[in-house]
């Protein structure tokens, strides 16, 4: 009961006339970003930061918070007309949903997965909203040690999952770790990798990383590959024929539950969600030789499973501030600017906050169903907006973006710099998705491996002799070996390169 | 040949940065001096020299089994091209800003930025109108002190 009386003040809070505008930019933006290839929600949402250092911080995190979920509708758009995944997500739909498409069932393919992401999108924040604070309860209890561990254990699960080379994945967390070190550090205050640089002081600036990484270099990329619009497909009927109905709410549950469920855990993503789903799809089909060839299924429950996923990663940041994607890392860090702390503490300390974010879950996915079924042509046209047009314009964010994080210069120039060490590591397949979680973490996961020093008095066996650090740590060893294991059987390349980018 | 290798000039980028900061790194404490503790030293000389480690296996991995060829790493003539002029067009935004203010610099660089695509006549009040609405939205309505000149803009 207590949970409605909150989620209720949550809705009166974000149903104003100001956070439902927000709400409806971050959405539209979401879906934006999603429709366009090569530039995803780490990027937009980053770009986006700047544009709410004057909101209320239920404002902002409501506004950025929409761009993630957006995406995820969005990048079907281009998935299913011509053959482009959006983002990293939807790459699993372009294997029937183009199908579809060129059996002249372009239109069936993003109704299903408008339908299907708004189920599975609305069942993940119902999840959210009555997991999420007893969970928050019960981390309440972890102390430095049991914090550590679940961090490590969302890196670990993230670089071991991430790309096909494993050394590759280790170095681009290492270098992530390296850089969150710049600056002073957490605990006794000393400031470290200055060289002298007045601006380093406070360390390497987030959105500057993750512009530089994730929208800079992507123009660079689409630049030198002279990437061009490709026509899209005719959008018709939306609705599934009468005898599809069945199959498809079938697969909208399964990818509900798939996709809620990979979204709870820490270090996983949309992708194996999608991926998830998908093999389900196929596994629990009578007919699975149709999966390919335009099966509704095969673009129902993966839509859903990644729509799912993402409410669902709101659950580990909201409860243990810790981030389970890139874009959740750049949230986290939005968070941080806007002087909230993520964690168990946030229930208590900020209720307003928190369930006004959620309500507007709910609020922001019946948006995107409006946006998605009656307007679906419409994004159909915005998803030809040719690249000379778009590119000098995402510049311009950036370098006002950049900029407008602390009025300083130095950051765009840092941009820059990062957007070059993105555009090679792309090239050479070393996942960037792997620098930003741990630059995220590297600060908080620092505290808490030197406040766990101090209570242990400097011994390691601190961190296995609390179950519920021990626990984990076992989990995390268990994937460190299951990832050495699959790298030296050469079993990685079922896994996706850089996800959610 | 080796050095048409893109993932040895990649390992020798990620062993100098390990290298340089785990130097730095020995100018930190490495043990806390409240004592029990570990000091603002002991993390970063540990996660140094393992990407030190890790960027040497890269390095001979990339030398033994998996080369890449740099030519697929670098852009083409005119893909380079594009590329270049694009980080000239950021560095010279960034160069002028200061003491033209946003709308200038802003023109300017959107104006570069369309070349090409825009016949000239198009593309100047495109620019413009570019620069105004960006100056609207970050400057009137979000208030984001953006650099201006000596008359506001």
């Amino acid at each position: 009961m207590d949970t409605i009386n909150h989620l209720l003040q949550g809705f009166a809070i974000a149903s104003t006339g100001w956070n439902l505008l927000y709400c409806l930019i971050g959405v539209t933006m979401g879906m934006f970003v999603g429709i366009m290839p090569g530039f995803g929600p780490v990027a937009g949402t980053a770009i986006l930061i700047p544009l709410t250092f004057s909101m209320s911080p239920v404002s902002a995190i409501i506004m950025l918070a929409g761009i993630y979920y957006g995406a995820m509708y969005g990048g079907t758009i281009t998935s299913v007309l011509i053959n482009v995944p959006g983002e990293a997500a939807s790459i699993v739909t372009c294997l029937d949903g183009y199908q579809m498409a060129k059996q002249g069932r372009a239109g069936t393919a993003l109704g299903v997965s408008a339908i299907g992401s708004f189920i599975g999108g609305t069942a993940a924040v119902v999840g959210l909203t009555f997991i999420a604070p007893w969970l928050a309860r019960i981390a309440l209890r972890f102390g430095p040690p049991e914090f550590f561990s679940v961090m490590l254990l969302g890196m670990t699960m993230l670089i071991g999952m991430m790309g096909k080379s494993l050394i590759k994945g280790v170095i681009a967390a290492l270098f992530g770790l390296l850089l969150a070190m710049f600056g002073d550090d957490p605990v006794s205050g000393s400031v470290r990798f200055s060289f002298g640089i007045m601006e380093m002081n406070s360390g390497v600036e987030l959105v500057a990383i993750a512009m530089g990484l994730f929208g800079i270099s992507e123009i660079f990329i689409c630049a030198s590959e002279h990437l061009k619009r490709q026509k899209s497909l005719e959008v018709k009927k939306l609705l599934p024929d009468k005898a599809e109905w069945g199959p498809t709410m079938g697969a909208i549950w399964r990818g509900s539950v798939v996709g809620f469920l990979v979204g709870m855990i820490p270090g996983t993503n949309s992708v194996i969600a999608s991926l998830m789903s998908y093999a389900l799809e196929k596994k629990t089909a009578k007919d699975p030789s149709r999966f390919g060839k335009g099966a509704i299924e095969g673009v129902a429950g993966p839509e859903t499973a990644n729509n799912a996923c993402a409410g669902a990663a709101n659950i580990p940041l909201f409860t243990l501030g810790i981030p389970s994607s890139p874009t959740i890392a750049i949230l986290l860090g939005a968070f941080m600017m806007h002087g909230l702390a993520p964690g168990p503490k946030l229930f208590q300390d900020n209720p307003d906050f928190v369930w006004g974010v959620i309500a507007s879950l709910y609020i922001g996915n019946i948006i995107l169903l409006i946006m998605n079924l009656p307007m679906a042509r419409l994004w159909a046209k915005v998803a030809q907006v040719p690249f000379e047009i778009l590119f000098p314009l995402i510049i311009l964010f950036c370098l006002i973006g950049s900029y407008s994080v602390n009025n300083r210069l130095w950051d765009v120039g840092m941009m820059l710099v990062f957007g070059v060490i993105g555009y090679f590591m792309k090239k050479l397949d070393i996942p960037m998705a792997a620098v930003l979680l741990p630059f995220v973490l590297g600060r908080p996961i620092e505290s808490s491996f030197v406040q766990s020093m101090l209570m242990s008095n400097g011994d390691l066996m601190i961190f296995l002799r609390r179950p519920i650090s021990l626990g984990l740590m076992c989990f995390t060893a268990l994937i460190v070996a299951g990832s050495i294991y699959s790298s030296l059987k050469h079993k990685r390349e079922a896994l996706t390169g850089d996800l959610e980018v | 040949m080796m050095l048409k290798n893109g993932g040895l000039w990649a390992g020798c980028f990620f062993l100098l940065f390990a290298l340089v900061l785990l130097g730095v790194s020995f100018e930190y404490d490495y043990l806390s001096q409240l004592g029990g503790g570990i000091g603002p030293g002991f993390l970063p000389r540990w996660t140094s020299l393992f990407l030190a480690v890790l960027a040497i296996l890269y390095i001979v991995d990339s030398l033994k089994r998996n080369p890449v060829d740099l030519s697929k790493v670098l852009p083409g003539k005119g893909g380079i091209k594009t590329i270049v002029l694009l980080l000239l067009y950021m560095i010279i935004f960034v160069g002028i800003v200061k003491y033209v203010g946003f709308m200038v610099a802003t023109t300017l660089v959107t104006f570069l930025m369309f070349r090409g695509y825009l016949k000239w006549y198009l593309n100047s009040p495109v620019s413009l109108g570019t620069a105004l609405l960006l100056y609207w939205i970050f400057i009137v309505w979000l208030q984001v002190p953006l650099p201006v000149n000596a008359l506001g803009w």
